[in-house]
């Protein structure tokens, strides 16, 4: 296969991150492809987000490695990761709440702002010139979120839906290369969610991003990404497509208890009935 | 193209009419001597809030430490304008110039060379810069001492107002450039701390100052400055000129420092942290800046202050003091230039002028009992400050007009 060749641009080595005695994540590895679309999926507290985490830089890894595009990020300062070209969303939003819409996008935008601390304090020519391009960039990125009408207000006022979508707006503007998006979804309803994920795929490839997901509703997981990680306790228990997840038997158990599977087998076979 | 937007041209005009208008009244005699003190003390106070404002309001950081910046800013400023006048040498000028020059210098080439380390820790890093440091001001102090005597001369070469006053103006920048400088190295451990841990640890700082300087006389050997007996014979030089330029300066700076990104790097740290650093804002880095930003601040304004009375006593800077700029910043709505600046000029000229005034001899202490009451009262009826986030329009950042945009595909994606 062809997509073998290409070196991922994002690798975990048997990353761990222990708390204690804890063992949140436990030797993982992860391989992600450029411009794929991957989800990681799992129970409550299987270690997904710490997962996210140990990759951004807000913990350092106990052991293993991170490598994006083959150099090693872990332990890195979250600042210097996302200059590099990773971006996340949060699982509970986490945006600027009293800054406007436009400013949350402007400030991921910041380390490109091409001016000096001196040029902002003179507002010199340079300034407004290097502001104004800033500024139309991020107006360019809200509008990709059908948000540019909303520039002015404040974050906090937002819907909430509004709210996820400025949060991967602000995420898009840092200039990434991997998106993490930490449950996109969360307390959509299906509509919604059917559109946002639309949106997810738009965005990959319009700007020839790699995503890596976190979700917890299956419809969403299982419609849209091509690859799925199943974790369960802190280690990998399935990965592969959606439907191959979905037959799983350790999948299955996780989610429902052991003996499930048996039990669904059962069950499929009377609704076949 | 230079278009000056209509808020620009009425601030400006504003200023000048406002500056005019008290300069007149002042070279009429409608403003006698005490208004005149307490104006200058109201516009002490609001470049320090300001300086506050810019570290508590807008980056999110509890400091109790700004009047121990302020006190080494009034100190430093003070010992140089005293050396001028009283002993008719530019030595103490000559010297700390060089101090901030070195010390300034080295602080720079070490956070170069820090910055490319991996994984040194902040104590060492901190050992580091305090080591070389000593080594740059005993260097300063040497050079200055070969040197204090020619630039003496150039001085007396001088017309003596001109020489004057630009020691004076010198002193005042300077005071500030040492108190950012010291504010740089203690911040440098002290900034990792969370919030209520920062401001606990800058009270300390402002007490440390305060018993610094209750003993500078034999503790420090500034003999002049004479420890906890208060130092005298500081000319009187700041005046209502000076003070509105530096405040004028001081409210233009933040303003266009905000109204930047790097001023929404410093907001977007008070509004979340793991955000901020998650969107690719170095966190350490903008805490620092803005810490050392507002302790200059606070130095320059207690340079300016040093000259008000041409007296300084330790208690000015004791730590109770130390809530003022506080009170002030929470009292004006925190993260607003406006409010900071008029409750400013409203507290000094309330708690030192009016009440002072109003209340019957015997009972001017009680405006102490009169002026939390009102906090009181208006904490409880407007908790989000006088003006609370309001600007005026020159302050107030623009939003930019809306972009058109041409492409109608992603209206249906979203």
């Amino acid at each position: 296969m062809a997509e073998k060749n290409t070196t991922p641009i994002l690798e975990l080595k048997k990353l761990c991150r222990y708390f204690g005695g804890l063992k949140a994540v436990h030797e993982v590895d992860l391989v992600l492809e450029p411009h794929a679309l991957n989800g990681l999926i799992g129970p409550n507290g299987s270690g997904k987000t710490t997962i996210f985490n140990v990759i951004t830089g807000i913990y350092e890894p106990s052991g293993g490695e991170v490598l994006f595009e083959g150099q090693s990020i872990g332990g890195l300062d979250p600042y210097v990761v996302n200059q590099m070209g990773v971006a996340r969303t949060f699982q509970n939003i986490r945006l600027f709440p009293n800054l406007t819409v436009l400013d949350n996008v402007r400030v991921a935008y910041h380390p490109y702002a091409g001016y000096g601390m001196s040029d902002a304090i003179f507002h010199n020519g340079k300034f407004n010139l290097k502001e104004r391009e800033l500024t139309e960039k991020a107006q360019d990125f809200l509008s990709v979120f059908n948000l540019q009408d909303r520039q002015g207000e404040i974050a906090r006022n937002l819907p909430y839906g509004e709210q996820r979508r400025l949060e991967i707006a602000r995420a898009l503007a840092s200039n990434p290369k991997v998106l993490l998006l930490d449950e996109p979804a969360a307390g959509m309803n299906p509509k919604e969610a059917t559109t946002l994920m639309e949106l997810i795929h738009f965005i990959r490839d319009k700007f020839n991003l790699t995503v890596l997901l976190i979700e917890h509703q299956m419809r969403v997981v299982m419609g849209i990404c091509e690859k799925i990680t199943v974790m369960d306790f802190g280690e990998v228990i399935a990965r592969g497509t959606a439907k191959e997840v979905q037959s799983n038997k350790h999948v299955i158990e996780a989610y429902l208890g052991p003996g499930a599977d048996e039990l669904s087998k059962q069950y499929l076979k009377e609704k076949a009935k | 193209m230079k278009n000056i937007s209509k808020s620009t041209i009425v601030f400006l005009l504003g200023s000048i009419l406002l500056f005019t208008a008290v300069q007149v009244l002042i070279n009429l005699g409608f403003i006698n001597t005490f208004w005149k003190t307490i104006l200058l003390l109201a516009g002490v106070m609001a470049i320090v809030s300001l300086g506050l404002n810019l570290i508590y309001g807008f980056n999110g950081q509890f400091s109790l430490g700004q009047y121990g910046f302020y006190a080494i800013g009034a100190y430093t400023a003070a010992d140089i304008t005293f050396r001028w006048t009283q002993l008719h040498s530019a030595q103490g000028l000559t010297v700390v110039f060089l101090i901030a020059l070195f010390a300034g210098a080295t602080i720079m080439v070490i956070q170069k060379a820090v910055s490319k380390i991996r994984g040194m820790d902040t104590l060492s890093a901190f050992a580091l810069y305090i080591v070389a440091i000593l080594i740059a001001i005993f260097a300063a102090v040497k050079l200055g001492q070969l040197v204090a005597n020619p630039i003496t001369a150039i001085f007396n070469f001088m017309p003596k107002n001109i020489a004057q006053t630009s020691i004076f103006l010198i002193a005042v920048v300077l005071g500030g450039a040492i108190a950012a400088e010291v504010s740089f190295l203690f911040g440098l451990p002290v900034l990792t701390l969370g919030s209520d841990y920062f401001g606990i640890a800058t009270l300390g700082f402002t007490i440390i100052v305060k018993v610094l300087l209750d003993n500078s006389d034999t503790m420090l050997g500034f003999e002049e400055m004479k420890g906890a007996r208060g130092m005298i014979g500081i000319p009187k030089l700041t005046n209502w000129i000076w003070m509105f330029v530096f405040l004028f300066l001081t409210i233009v700076f933040i303003r266009n420092l905000l109204n930047s990104s790097y001023g929404r790097a410093i907001v977007s740290i008070r509004e979340d942290e793991t955000a901020a650093t998650s969107m690719g804002i170095n966190v350490a880095f903008y805490k620092t800046v803005t810490f050392v930003i507002g302790s200059f601040l606070a130095g320059l304004a207690g340079g300016l202050y040093a000259h008000v009375n041409g007296f300084l006593h330790p208690n000015t800077f004791s730590f109770v003091k130390s809530f003022d700029p506080l009170i002030i910043v929470v009292f004006g709505g925190l993260g607003s230039i406006t409010g900071t600046v008029a409750a400013s000029f409203g507290w000094a000229l309330m708690l030192e002028g009016v009440l002072r005034l109003v209340l019957p001899d015997g009972f001017e202490t009680w405006r102490y009992v009169i002026y939390p009451i009102l906090l009181l009262i208006m904490m409880l009826l407007k908790p989000n400050g006088l003006f609370g986030n309001f600007e005026i329009p020159f302050i107030r950042a623009v939003m930019p007009p809306l972009k058109k945009s041409a492409d109608k595909k992603n209206e249906e994606v979203a």
